[in-house]
């Protein structure tokens, strides 16, 4: 598919509108033409002969074509906008959900945050390309070539000369215009660049206030913002400075044809109204000549945001692929695998089988692959050899979909919507579900806090949640897992920020809702996992200890060094 | 909107030096002059024509003609140029002036603003409203001012030319204000809507970002995408909507203006049969009418930009109209008074609720020595972080004071106050940068700190040999929201940064919670030697972090419940007791049935 074919698709999404844009289009471009004539007409005639009623006719009628024509561009304006319209949001809602269903890991490396912010930009750019080619350029080339029609059988000879030299001043317009390009380009780098400072900035706001470093970053703003600046003047300098001497260039064929045209007036070779005619005619010329050379040097930067549209449009997605089976136990089994993170090994020839219902537990140190062990369970990111076969299917081969649907993750840093509780526990603002939150909520012993709130369920959470405690976050975490009650449950950390009592009781109601079910449970606080099926003690990407709690103390080793360390001065 | 009033706000908030601006009115004027001569040029090339004068005369007339308004538009474009400097610094010191102000207000509003915000998806629709006041303060120069003065210009010149041509144009005029005045009601509502909508949904989708990991294990793409879809589908309509408006605009400002040069053309064109007028001058008057047209033009279109960045600036005025946290009378204190008595901390009495019907902080009142270490247990939402706020200064006691250093913290400056108390919060913030920068933030003066320094806190910190790993070391880039660290990495480099910092009061929320125990031990002794004669406050629901603490107080609904060391607690049987008993059960159970 090439870039044409890529937009038309998008075009096509107005295709209602889109044939009576072209027509509008080009008959606007044409309506405009006679009037000189009719300039002329009255120079040349009406006035010598005194008939004013002639005159005033003339007048009239010159008034409604022009005036007609004005009107009608209302209505050409609003077709060609609903094309446009339809078109982006077409290509914008395409753009949106190629985001939305790019690989996980597109996310952790940031591309897609950048796009995101050209989101807007490239849209708009994307949605002009079309009709800038029928604007500016194929309504131009009609609007010359009558044009030049009407100043030929005028006067061949100022003609040939007139339509000659413009396009000459032309050429210089566009040489003129590219050195402005590369001037553009760092304005719009320094302006993004200032953007994402800023937006992390507001992202850290606490640490950066809690650290009272406000002027600091407040100085690296100012610093932004002055450069901004520097290239902003330059720029405005260089366009002015161009927009100058585009005004006398264009003003060379003007100053040609009211030249050699009076020369031939007074020979009688031309009447005074051809002249005028021919004034006028130049300078209709001129905005077909202007939109040429706007028209080129736009077209590069559309055409670099269509690409970058498509590129977004192309992005894999990760839920095309795969088969759809239905999944029904919980077993897990990971065959000599294999990732790395860009150079890094992390795990190698890893192996693990953890049959249906076993509850296990997972700990070691920081940075020991935890997370990114549950990351590939849940397929956010695949091993770069070896298999993982979830209910005896290799998960590489099933639809990421299916494979989540049953599989139930507890995040470490548990991220939240700003909106709603019930927004966040079951991605909906309706109501009628309620009965069934309310009693995961008791279930995640997070009912008693919520009924305090005025708001209850309604009750908006702030950015990224903050406006609860980080245990009621947890709780909420916990009860959206809870909700969709999954096959396989992962909770990395569930209950870190929650005190010993409290993580009892949701132990105890989660005895009975994980009963049957696999689960994984990566903790720090050994008391969360004493009573596990069995622990897996993970180091640098390798289990170095496999067995319930009593067997690896036994064992003397990693495991019972931790333990001595967390029971040390408590019992 | 009062339109002047505008202009003289934009004006105010260019602080424009009154001897550029001068400078820049009469540069514009030179210009504009210059380009007035050319219909009367004009038409004394084409009155020349029927002078009855030798081929040879006219030729020599006709290069005077074209080398004289050959000259007098270079003469424009150059002063034009020269303007241009001047006006563009202009407008920018203007906008930048706002992005100042604007982003130290920001930086400043009070951290309820926040949450309640979605503040970093909000940053670019800001800028971008900033960017428009700014295209209006440009503009206001480069087009208004330009093209009005050239219209002056020009009117004056057709007026005394021929008065009663001129009228003709000054009648049409407020005609052409008038048809657009309800237009461009339509245009301004529908303007903020757009902007609105625009920002709705790259919010959206930005937030998305943030929360993949929860998007895409509850396979929520399709949800949002669904919602994404309506938010377009809005945007579209409010797009067409201000395209049409806006022709409609112009097509009516337009038809005026044809209207104006027709009637001119049979008016003049009767005069002309009346013998009051010759076709030289008709003609070059025909020229000045046409020239008068891309002015006005300018200045209607002007108008556009002028409601659009009036939009936008309303919306920045709405934000730095909210006050500041450090705009309260009381905090002028800029040193604490004994500081080197060490850092005691008192609370004495303090109530504090972040609603006013849902109690939270009740009456506390507490006393820590300098040097000491208190720790603080309690169930989820007691109130444990909160007591870091109020002593942050990011939220404000209701009634009672806390006190550092024998000082109210409500008289301290913030700045002051945060200088003297560090903290770790439960969840790390990273900024998207490289670690050192990341570190960096902890220093007060990050050009003096060497790597060596750095390395050194990283080993305090437990953090050195992951750091080490990376193979971009100190330069590696964490990621949104530290996303390419794992938990406990993320919570090592906030202990650094808090340690490079070296505050007199620590605060640490879980600070160590997603670590291991061994770890932890580690860090806790280098936190020993460090901190040694720091007064701190730790948070933590795993009790092995702090059993040693000198003082333990248990916090249950804002009210403490107990207070002493760990072996006193345990002796009172009270809530530590069942915390405790909660966490080691599993292990005496065990122990018991080995
Ligand atoms: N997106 C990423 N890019 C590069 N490296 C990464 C990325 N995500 C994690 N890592 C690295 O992989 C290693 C394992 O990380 P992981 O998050 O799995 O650790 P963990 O066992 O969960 O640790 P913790 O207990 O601290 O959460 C760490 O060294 C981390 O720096
Ligand atoms: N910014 C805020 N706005 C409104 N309410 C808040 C805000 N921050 C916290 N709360 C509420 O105040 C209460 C106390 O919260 P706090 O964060 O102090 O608890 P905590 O003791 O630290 O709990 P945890 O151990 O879970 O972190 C909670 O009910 C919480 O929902
Ligand atoms: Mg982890
Ligand atoms: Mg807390």
């Amino acid at each position: 598919m090439n870039m044409f074919q890529f937009l038309w698709l998008h075009i096509r999404q107005g295709r209602g509108f889109l044939w009576q844009a072209v027509v509008l289009i080009l008959l606007m471009a044409i309506v405009n033409i006679p009037l000189p004539m009719l300039n002329k007409i009255g120079l040349d005639y009406l006035i010598p002969a005194g008939d004013t009623l002639s005159l005033i006719t003339l007048g009239a009628l010159a008034f409604f074509m022009r005036g007609g024509a004005s009107a009608f561009q209302v209505l050409q304006n609003y077709v060609v906008h609903r094309v446009m319209a339809a078109m982006g949001h077409s290509l914008r809602c395409s753009m949106m959900h190629a985001m939305l269903h790019a690989p996980y890991p597109l996310f952790v490396s940031g591309d897609i945050s950048k796009h995101i912010g050209r989101l807007a930009s490239d849209v708009e750019h994307a949605e002009g390309f079309v009709f800038d080619t029928i604007r500016f350029f194929i309504r131009p080339i009609c609007m010359i070539l009558v044009i030049s029609t009407i100043m030929l059988v005028l006067d061949w000879q100022l003609a040939v000369l007139a339509l000659i030299f413009s396009p000459a001043c032309l050429l210089v317009g566009f040489r003129l215009r590219f050195a402005l390009e590369d001037a553009q380009k760092e304005v719009l780098a320094k302006r993004q660049a200032l953007q994402y400072n800023v937006t992390d900035i507001i992202e850290n706001i606490r640490a950066i206030r809690c650290f009272a470093r406000e002027d600091r970053y407040q100085a690296s703003i100012d610093a932004e913002v002055h450069s901004y600046t520097d290239t902003s003047i330059t720029f405005a300098l260089k366009q002015q400075t161009l927009q100058a001497f585009t005004h006398i260039i264009l003003l060379l064929p003007w100053l040609l044809v009211v030249c050699i045209g009076s020369y031939r007036v007074f020979h009688h070779h031309m009447t005074l109204g051809d002249m005028m005619a021919f004034v006028v005619f130049i300078e209709l010329l001129r905005s077909p000549l202007f939109q040429f050379i706007y028209f080129w040097s736009e077209m590069k930067a559309r055409l670099v945001s269509s690409k970058r549209a498509r590129e977004v449009c192309d992005l894999p997605d990760e839920y095309a692929n795969g088969d759809s089976k239905p999944l029904n136990t919980g077993s897990i089994s990971l065959n000599n695998v294999c990732f790395a993170f860009g150079s890094t090994p992390l795990f190698s020839n890893l192996s693990l089988d953890i049959p249906d219902g076993q509850r296990v537990a997972l700990v070691g140190p920081s940075g020991g692959g935890k997370t990114t062990l549950s990351n590939l369970l849940i397929g956010f990111v695949h091993p770069d050899s070896g298999s993982i076969k979830i209910d005896g299917h290799a998960s590489a081969a099933l639809n990421p979909a299916c494979l989540r649907q049953h599989i139930g993750m507890v995040f470490q840093d548990n991220p939240m919507f700003d909106g709603s509780i019930r927004y966040n526990l079951l991605f909906t603002n309706d109501p009628s579900q309620d009965e069934k939150i309310w009693a995961a909520l008791t279930q995640a012993e997070a009912r008693e806090f919520i009924e305090e709130l005025t708001g209850g369920l309604d009750t908006t959470i702030g950015t990224r949640g903050l406006k609860l405690s980080g245990g009621q976050r947890q709780r909420l975490a916990i009860a959206r897992v809870l909700l969709k009650n999954p096959r396989i449950v992962i909770m990395d950390e569930a209950t870190s920020s929650l005190d010993s009592l409290t993580e009892q009781r949701i132990q105890q109601a989660m005895d009975s809702m994980l009963a049957g079910r696999t689960s994984v449970t990566i903790a720090h606080r050994l008391s969360t996992i004493v009573a596990a099926d069995r622990i897996l003690y993970l180091e640098n990407g390798r289990i170095i200890e496999d067995g319930n709690h009593a067997e690896l103390l036994k064992r003397q080793d990693a495991y019972y060094r931790l333990y001595q360390t967390q029971t040390d001065g408590l019992i | 909107m009062k339109i002047f009033q505008f202009l003289k706000d934009l004006l105010q908030l260019a602080q424009l030096r009154q001897r550029n601006f001068v400078y820049l009115i009469i540069l514009i004027i030179c210009a504009e002059s210059l380009l007035a001569p050319t219909p009367f040029l004009f038409s004394w090339l084409i009155a020349s024509l029927n002078a009855g004068l030798s081929s040879q005369e006219i030729i020599e007339i006709i290069c005077l003609f074209a080398a004289a308004t050959f000259a007098l538009n270079l003469g424009h474009a150059l002063i034009t140029i020269a303007r241009v400097r001047l006006s563009r610094r202009f407008s920018l010191d203007a906008a930048n002036n706002l992005r100042h102000q604007f982003f130290c207000h920001l930086v400043r509003l009070p951290y309820g603003y926040f949450l309640n915000h979605q503040a970093g998806g909000q940053a670019t629709s800001w800028l971008n409203d900033i960017d428009d006041v700014d295209k209006a303060i440009a503009e206001l120069v480069n087009v208004a001012i330009t093209s009005f003065i050239r219209l002056l210009i020009f009117g004056t010149a057709l007026f005394l030319w021929n008065p009663s041509i001129a009228g003709l144009a000054l009648v049409m005029m407020p005609l052409t204000v008038l048809i657009q005045r309800r237009l461009r009601a339509t245009v301004h509502k529908r303007s903020r809507e757009k902007v609105d909508l625009r920002e709705a949904l790259s919010s959206t989708i930005a937030e998305a970002a943030n929360t993949i990991s929860v998007v895409k294990s509850f396979t929520l793409e399709s949800l949002l995408h669904k919602h994404l879809h309506t938010t377009s589908e809005a945007y579209q309509l409010a797009d067409v909507s201000i395209e049409t408006s806006q022709s409609a605009l112009r097509s009516s400002a337009s038809v005026v203006l044809i209207f104006t040069q027709y009637m001119f053309f049979v008016f003049g064109g009767w005069l002309v049969i009346g013998g009051e007028l010759n076709v030289a001058d008709f003609l070059a008057q025909i020229l000045l009418i046409t020239m008068l047209i891309e002015p006005l033009n300018n200045v209607l279109q002007y108008y556009n930009v002028l409601t659009q960045s009036h939009a936008s600036l309303h919306r920045i005025q709405e934000t730095l109209d909210l006050p500041t946290e450090d705009n309260d009378e009381r905090r002028h204190v800029k040193q604490l008074t004994d500081a080197n008595a060490g850092a005691s901390l008192t609370f004495d009495q303090v109530h504090f609720r972040y609603h006013e019907d849902i109690p939270l902080i009740e009456d506390l009142s507490l006393t820590l020595q300098a040097g000491e270490t208190l720790a603080i247990v309690g169930p989820s939402g007691s109130g444990k972080t909160t007591l870091f706020h109020l002593l942050l200064g990011l939220y404000h006691a209701n009634s009672g004071t806390i006190t550092l250093a024998g000082t109210d913290i409500s008289t301290l400056s913030l700045e002051t106050l945060r200088h003297h108390v560090g903290v770790v919060f439960q969840e790390q913030t990273l900024l998207n940068t490289s670690i050192r920068n990341n570190l960096l933030l902890g220093a007060d003066d990050p050009e003096s700190i060497t790597d060596e320094q750095l390395w050194h806190i990283l080993s305090l910190a437990h953090a050195n040999d992951f750091v080490a790993s990376f193979p971009d070391a100190l330069d590696t880039v964490v990621g949104l929201n530290g996303i390419r660290l794992s938990g406990g990495q993320r919570q090592r480099l906030a202990i650094a940064r808090v340690i490079l910092k070296n505050p007199d009061v620590l605060l640490l929320d879980e600070a160590t919670s997603a670590l291991d125990s061994v770890s932890e031990l580690h860090i806790q002794e280098a936190l020993n030697d460090v901190l040694e004669s720091r007064t701190s406050i730790v948070i933590a629901h795993r009790l092995s972090t702090i059993v040693h603490a000198d003082c333990i107080v248990v916090l249950e609904h804002g009210r403490i419940r107990e207070q002493g060391t760990h072996t006193e607690l345990l002796e009172q049987g009270g809530v530590y007791k069942s915390l405790y008993d909660a966490q080691v059960e599993g292990f005496i159970n065990w122990e018991a049935s080995s």
